[in-house]
């Protein structure tokens, strides 16, 4: 459903990501790790068609997210970091504009909204104001905005960011059940969510690759923890080498 | 089609639950009001081409604040993002913002209808003249607006756009008073670039001149162009 073969993107001089290649079959649930700055925004917003690859080649459905965008857009559920919003409309307003723009069909929409409000838990919310509702409920609206067409691909960045313990429960339930008929590609820090949700992983560092296997293949292969497995891979050399120093200092 | 329409009718709820229109509403309809009034007692004319001449002139800093938020809002909270990333072309998006903020200069307007319903009332005042000047105030209107939202894809701000639109309106509106400091030829160019010229003297005595109607809708053409370029590029970077 997601193949990319080479996929550079640079912003001046600097080169956010470097020849990355992956592929995420139908019906898999996949994260994408990596430390801050690793370059996983940069590969979502390539995937979703909002900023186009310096290099390399992207499919997203069987299409082109450069020369097919519309296609693209209309089958991929996207999720932003930090879940932009607009702040001055009401959640249900909100989400028939999005489900408009998506084509959803007019006969459908009311159905839908009521499912998607549902599914993400924003009921008693649904006529409130966005601007005034806490992260959590932001992130829900923000998600539900992503279901709202029924895509065949959810790309999420950072899905459970600013949820209580509860709400991070039902939000991880409700990705596995999607990525029961969908695929799915979620970025995150917290290592024991992609435990819990991700058969496979993506571990990207520096903009490059450093990992891409099962979950239990790649704690086999390195020993260890997910936690340890990550730390393995994406610690530069400047922090390996003050780990080095702090050794000797107790030495 | 239909893109357009959804995308006009949420850029016009934002507009009109934001603070700034009524703000800039109420402050225009106050000052024309207030100069409708002077104007009228003092020359006791029923004529009403001072004050388009006027509306025409305040526009320059009042329809900066119309026009800023279009685009500078959207890359400020970052809500670019889930508007470029639904299936709608930036073209249908630059599109929808303009017809939208058209909807509002027409809504700004259209009270001041009603102090030339009181000329009507009262004397009778040549219609020729004031339908040309409100045709041409919508055509000016419409120019400045645009101008405004190139400004507000530029940056990231909205008090930044509406100064950079202030003071390239200001530049193009005084640019035939260069008179002194350019030889003929520049000076005549220099003329036909600037808005005012097309505007101040034809359309507020009542002249409708295709070049002049030519220049508001092919410079507004420019801009909705430019803005689609503009966004496209940052949405690159």
């Amino acid at each position: 459903m997601i193949e990319a073969e080479h996929l550079t993107k640079r912003f001046g001089k600097i080169v956010a990501v470097d020849d990355v290649s992956f592929r995420v079959d139908e019906g898999e649930v996949v994260g994408f790790l990596g430390p801050n700055g690793a370059g996983k925004t940069t590969v979502m917003r390539i995937l979703t068609a909002f900023t186009p690859a310096t290099a390399g080649k992207v499919r997203v459905a069987g299409f082109d997210p450069f020369w097919e965008a519309m296609q693209v857009r209309q089958r991929v559920g996207y999720l932003p970091e930090n879940v932009p919003l607009y702040r001055e409309m009401r959640v249900v307003e909100y989400l028939f504009h999005r489900a408009r723009l998506k084509g959803v069909a007019a006969c459908e929409r009311k159905r839908r909204i009521g499912e998607v409000l549902d599914r993400c838990g924003i009921n008693e919310v649904a006529s409130r104001v966005i601007g005034q509702l806490s992260k959590g409920y932001r992130q829900r609206v923000g998600l539900a905005d992503a279901l709202v067409n029924d895509p065949p691909i959810l790309i999420l960045d950072e899905p459970t960011v600013g949820l209580d313990p509860n709400q991070v429960r039902l939000v991880r339930e409700m990705i596995r059940d999607l990525g029961e008929r969908r695929t799915v590609l979620l970025s995150t820090h917290i290592l024991s969510e992609v435990e819990m949700i991700c058969p496979r992983v993506l571990i990207i560092s520096g903009g490059r690759i450093v990992a891409e296997d099962k979950t239990e293949n790649l704690k086999a292969r390195m020993g260890g923890s997910l936690e340890d497995v990550f730390g393995k891979l994406t610690q530069t050399a400047d922090v390996v080498g003050h780990r080095q120093e702090m050794e000797e200092a107790k030495a | 089609m239909r893109n357009l329409a959804t995308l006009t009718k949420r850029e016009l709820i934002a507009y009109f639950l934001s603070p700034m229109a009524y703000i800039v509403m109420i402050v225009f309809l106050g000052l024309v009001g207030y100069l409708f009034f002077e104007f009228l007692t003092n020359s006791r004319q029923a004529d009403m081409s001072q004050i388009i001449g006027f509306m025409g002139f305040i526009w320059i800093f009042i329809l900066p604040l119309v026009a800023m938020r279009l685009f500078a809002d959207e890359f400020d909270s970052g809500t670019i993002e889930t508007l470029m990333t639904a299936p709608v072309t930036t073209f249908e998006v630059v599109l929808s913002k303009y017809l939208a903020s058209l909807v509002f200069l027409l809504v700004l307007v259209l009270p001041t209808v009603f102090y030339a319903a009181v000329l009507f009332a009262y004397g009778s005042p040549d219609p020729g003249p004031l339908m040309a000047g409100y045709f041409g105030l919508f055509l000016l209107g419409s120019f400045y607006l645009a101008v405004g939202m190139v400004a507000s894809a530029c940056v990231r701000t909205q008090i930044a756009a509406a100064v950079i639109s202030i003071v390239l309106l200001l530049l193009l509106h005084i640019l035939p008073f260069m008179r002194p400091y350019a030889v003929d030829q520049l000076w005549k160019t220099l003329r036909y670039i600037s808005s005012s010229e097309h505007f101040f003297g034809t359309f507020t005595r009542g002249i409708v001149d295709t070049r002049d109607v030519l220049y508001f809708v092919t410079t507004s053409l420019f801009c909705i162009f430019l803005t689609t370029v503009i966004v496209t590029v940052r949405r690159w970077r």
